[in-house]
């Protein structure tokens, strides 16, 4: 069980959800998706990282 | 005052704003709402918006055959565990996909004797994958009662 891909697929899924539910024209939607998607992975490696030092 | 005053009166706001929401109707059909709850798509397909019923459906079912596979557990309540009602409600979100598997896990007999704490939700807490799992399969029922919330306000008139 790969623990990023799982992280992916889990924000791929979500972004579009909410950029489908959220805009109704294909630029919004393409720019929400990107937005929610790169935050989402981002984010969450990012605190992966933060949260080395913490035992 | 005459009748030519009261026609060339101007409109109050409040009066304007009367009037907008009479327009709107104050529910969405319940029937819709059931519909939309019960199978992930269907409440937009039905007020043609095919794209979006589309996408949710296979979003929501993509998600929850996830949580299956990872060996999720299916939220039920439990007595000594109040956030497990949270999570059954979650769970119940998915609609029919929740609804055939604790059918599949409990066997129709099992479903309807073992309301509200005799369920069986599945999923192996010493699986690698239970609480990935479990995320997936909460994710997808919160996302479909958004779904749910979306069709209500299309129904209304407050949203394309």
């Amino acid at each position: 069980m790969d623990h990023l891909f799982l992280m992916i697929w889990h924000a791929l899924l979500v972004s579009v959800f909410f950029a489908f539910l959220w805009r109704s024209n294909a630029a919004g939607r393409r720019k929400l998706f990107l937005k929610t998607f790169l935050i989402m992975v981002i984010g969450a490696a990012a605190l992966g990282w933060l949260m080395f030092p913490f035992p | 005052m005459t009748a030519t005053d009261s026609k060339s009166r101007k409109k109050q706001p409040s009066e304007t704003v009367k009037e907008k929401t009479a327009e709107v109707p104050k529910r969405a059909p319940v029937p819709l709402l059931f519909g939309s709850w019960f199978l992930p798509g269907l409440g937009h397909w039905i007020l043609g918006k095919r794209k979006r019923a589309v996408i949710f459906a296979v979003v929501i079912f993509c998600s929850f055959v996830t949580g299956v596979l990872l060996q999720g557990e299916i939220g039920t309540p439990k007595p000594d565990s109040p956030f497990s009602w949270l999570a059954a409600f979650a769970c119940l979100g998915n609609g029919v996909l929740s609804i055939a598997r604790l059918i599949w896990l409990n066997g129709l007999g099992g479903l309807l004797s073992g309301i509200p704490f005799g369920l069986q939700g599945g999923g192996s807490p010493s699986a690698a994958g239970f609480a990935y799992g479990n995320t997936f399969l909460y994710t997808a029922g919160l996302m479909n009662l958004l779904a749910v919330l979306d069709v209500s306000d299309i129904a209304r008139g407050e949203k394309d």
